[in-house]
Order: C-alpha cells, then sequence, then structure tokens
C-alpha cells in the first residue's frame, strides 16, 4: 500500500502544483453557486406567490426545500460531472505516454494494480474535495430552513457514487490512448452515454427497456436524490467502478506484453 | 491484398454486430439481420482466406497468448458481474431515508394487509396513453407484494399483476356507468381475482 499511497501522493500534487485543480474548482463551484443561486431565488418567488393566494397555504406546505432546491441541483451538479470529470482524468495516462515516462513508471518495482489503484485514488480523493466543496449549500439552507438532512447525505452519496463512476471510466479512455483530447473526447462520450442510455427504455420494450434503464447511472442516481438508498444501485455502481478499473488494469499491464 | 484482406475482416465484425444488435432489439431474423449475417460471415470467411499464412503467425504469436488471456479473464470477470448485479436485482433492499417515510409502506397499511383473508382487489386509475405514473404504480404494488410474500392472498395479487391485471382495461367506473358502451375516457387496471 505503501506504493499505492506514494502515487496518490505524487498524482494529487500534480493537480495542484498545475493550475489545474484551481480552474477546475472555480468553475465547478462557479456553475454550482450559480445554479443555487437560481433555485434558491425561483423557491422564494414560488413560495410568496403560493403565501399571496387565497388558500395557498396548503400549496405552500408542500413546497420543500429538498425537492425544489437540493434535487435539481445536484441533478445539475451531475451534468457537469460529465463534462469535468473526462477533463480531470485524460492526463492521468496520455500525459505520462506522450512525456515519456510512462515506461518508467512500468519498469519501476511498483505493481500495475498499485499505479492503477494510486491514480484512481488520487482522482477518486480530488472529486471529493470538489463535491465536499459544495457542501456550503446545504449548509446554508439548514442555517436558514429545514431541509431533510438524511436525504442530502443520499443524495450526496449518489453523487459521489456517480462521480467515481466517471473516473474510472475517464481513467480507462486515459490508458488507451496517449493523446489528452482523444482521451477526454472518448470519457466524455463514454460518461454522457451512461447518462443518457435510459432515454429509449419507454419505447424498448419488455426486455431491452429494463435493461436500458438498469445501466443507466441517471435512475440510480435520481433514486438516492429522491432518499432512497438501493443495495441494488449500489451494486451496481461498485459493479461499473470494478469493471472499468479492472479493464485500465488490463490496458495498463498489456504494454508489458504487446 | 494484405490490406484487402484486413478490410475484409473488419467489414465482416461490423456486419456481425449490425445483425446481433438488431436481432437483439426486434427479435426477428428480419431480412436485415439475415443479410448482415451473411454478409458478415462472407466477409469473415474472405479474411481468413485471404490472410491463411499471417493468421498462423498471428495465432502463435506470444502477444496473441497473452490477448487472448487478457481476453478470457475480462469476460470471466464481466460474467461475475452480471451474475452479482443479477442476485442484487432480485433480491433488492431499500432504505427509505426520508423522516416521513413517503417511499415505505406504512404500518398500519402493512397490519391492515395481513389481516385479509380473501383475494384482494386492486383498482387503478390512470390517464390513457403512454402513462410514467403507471409503472410507478406498479412498483409500489410490487413494494407491497415483496414486502408481505408469507401470506397466500399477495402471491395471488402478485401472480394476477404479471399475468392477467395488466392487459384487462375496462371503462374508468368513476367517469362513466361500468356498463356503458360510451367512449373510455381512462383505463382502469384491476389486478384481481
Amino acid at each position: 500500500m505503501r506504493n499505492v499511497f506514494a502515487i496518490v501522493g505524487k498524482e494529487l500534487r500534480s493537480y495542484f502544483v498545475s493550475p489545474i485543480a484551481y480552474v477546475v474548482l472555480t468553475g465547478f463551484l462557479l456553475l454550482g453557486g450559480w445554479f443555487f443561486f437560481n433555485l434558491l431565488s425561483r423557491f422564494n418567488l414560488l413560495l410568496s406567490l403560493y403565501l399571496q393566494m387565497q388558500q395557498g397555504g396548503e400549496a405552500a406546505n408542500r413546497l420543500n426545500l429538498n425537492d425544489y432546491v437540493i434535487s435539481p441541483l445536484m441533478h445539475n451538479l451531475a451534468i457537469v460531472l460529465v463534462i469535468l470529470v473526462p477533463m480531470i482524468t485524460m492526463r492521468a495516462y496520455a500525459e505520462e505516454k506522450k512525456g515519456g515516462t510512462y515506461e518508467l513508471l512500468l519498469t519501476s518495482p511498483v505493481r500495475t494494480g498499485e499505479i492503477v489503484l494510486g491514480k484512481f485514488l488520487a482522482s477518486f480523493l480530488f472529486i471529493c474535495i470538489m463535491i465536499g466543496l459544495t457542501g456550503i449549500y446545504p449548509a446554508i439552507l439548514m442555517k436558514f430552513g429545514n431541509p431533510e438532512t438524511a436525504v442530502i447525505a443520499s443524495g450526496y452519496l449518489g453523487l459521489i457514487l456517480l462521480a467515481t463512476v466517471f473516473v474510472a471510466v475517464g481513467l480507462l479512455t486515459s490508458s488507451l490512448t496517449e493523446n489528452q483530447i482523444i482521451a477526454a473526447v472518448s470519457g466524455l462520450v463514454a460518461t454522457l452515454l451512461l447518462y443518457i442510455i435510459g432515454w429509449p427504455a419507454e419505447t424498448a420494450g419488455d426486455v431491452l427497456g429494463p435493461l436500458l434503464r438498469y445501466l443507466s447511472v441517471t435512475e440510480h442516481f435520481a433514486e438516492m436524490v429522491r432518499g432512497i438508498i438501493n443495495t441494488r444501485s449500489l451494486v451496481y455502481f461498485l459493479s461499473l467502478i470494478s469493471l472499468a478499473l479492472f479493464l485500465t488494469q488490463r490496458s495498463v499491464e498489456s504494454l508489458r506484453w504487446r | 491484398m494484405a490490406r484487402l484482406g484486413s478490410f475484409y475482416g473488419v467489414v465482416g465484425v461490423i456486419l456481425l454486430l449490425f445483425a446481433g444488435v438488431a436481432y437483439f432489439i426486434t427479435r426477428d431474423f428480419s431480412p436485415y439481420v439475415v443479410i448482415h449475417l451473411v454478409g458478415g460471415f462472407l466477409a469473415l470467411i474472405a479474411y481468413f482466406a485471404s490472410a491463411q499464412g499471417s493468421v498462423r503467425g498471428f495465432l502463435g504469436e506470444r502477444s496473441t497468448k497473452y490477448g487472448a488471456q487478457a481476453v478470457l479473464y475480462s469476460l470471466i470477470f464481466f460474467g461475475i458481474l452480471i451474475l452479482v448485479n443479477y442476485i442484487s436485482v432480485k433480491n433488492p433492499h431499500r432504505f427509505d431515508m426520508t423522516k416521513s417515510g413517503i417511499f415505505s409502506v406504512a404500518p398500519q397499511t402493512r397490519s391492515v394487509l395481513e389481516k385479509l383473508d380473501k383475494p384482494l382487489e386492486i383498482n387503478a386509475f390512470v390517464e390513457a396513453g403512454s402513462d410514467p405514473e403507471l409503472r410507478e404504480l406498479l412498483l409500489v404494488l410490487f413494494a407491497v407484494v415483496l414486502s408481505l410474500l408469507q401470506t397466500w392472498i399477495v402471491i395471488e395479487l402478485f401472480f394476477m399483476i404479471g399475468t392477467e391485471g395488466l392487459n384487462r382495461f375496462g371503462p374508468d367506473p368513476t367517469r362513466s356507468p361500468p356498463n356503458s358502451s360510451g367512449p373510455v375516457g381512462h383505463p382502469t387496471i384491476v389486478a384481481c381475482a
């Protein structure tokens, strides 16, 4: 594990000594803040409109911060992650291949699995920092309102699992090429496909429809945002992550015999 | 010639993939599927015929052995994941994190259902046409069924929903008399004995 931690430290440092981390974090929080501001303004507007109406009190009671602010915020952040995560992971292997340090890494006394795990944990930690910083929004709501904390926690678990799937897929695409643009674009396509694969489920028939719905990250994520933690969803996310990491390990290993 | 051979190989694989996907979606050996299937096989035969020597050499290479091993391991891993996911889909456990338990069956409902001693009839009224709420409704019904699998009544209900109940559409009794021959406003789903 010492080798893994050494790689994690090196990767995390490489994020923070370059402008990458700061640009990504700033962009993500800027967009998150914009979404939060707009959703909260809309919530306030709806609340004041309902309260002005006769018999609007009952309707106003149905408005809640979880459904009207936090849930749409999480979905918006997920879409931003679809775009940003491949940009974070694109350099993990592709840059090393281009720079010629990949052979050095592979010939060092470190196992392939440790390299893959180290790079994955570094990107995962970076994503956790990104998502963790958005915790300021629910914290503000909790200070001035009464959202359900357990539902927020469930949504954040979903967001982290979703982002981790994107990280694993992004690392896989980065391991397949030495061109960072190709790595980012193919990562974006793969993550976007995972996000929208369930769209034709309604019309795809009795066999393919449920299968497409199950394969879609959105279905599982939406359920967690609503406050339902299903073991089925947890197994789905962990399976995708382990599959992508396994294929990455195979891809990195293949350089030894190709 | 070698280039043309590899071109045949790629075309063959693509045609077979198209045939496979089309069959998976339509479940029918339509002319589209058959043409792609036959074309794919012919292209692959052409590929192997044009590259006999190189294929033999390719099969004997060290990288081929390692590559085949990697593919085999990947397939085994993929199979294990499919199995694990299948088991988890068949045995789901839900944790409702909402304070009021809005996604759970209330204890009162549960106790009422457990006390039932004759076949249960459930009438559900949904909007005509494709309605996603229908799925939500059925999910709730299945949740009730799954939570009460011990009772024979629920097994009966489960059976009826799965086989017959979904297709039993009739007029909405709240909009028109049950025996009237007028236009059907809303479909009625009856899951009952």
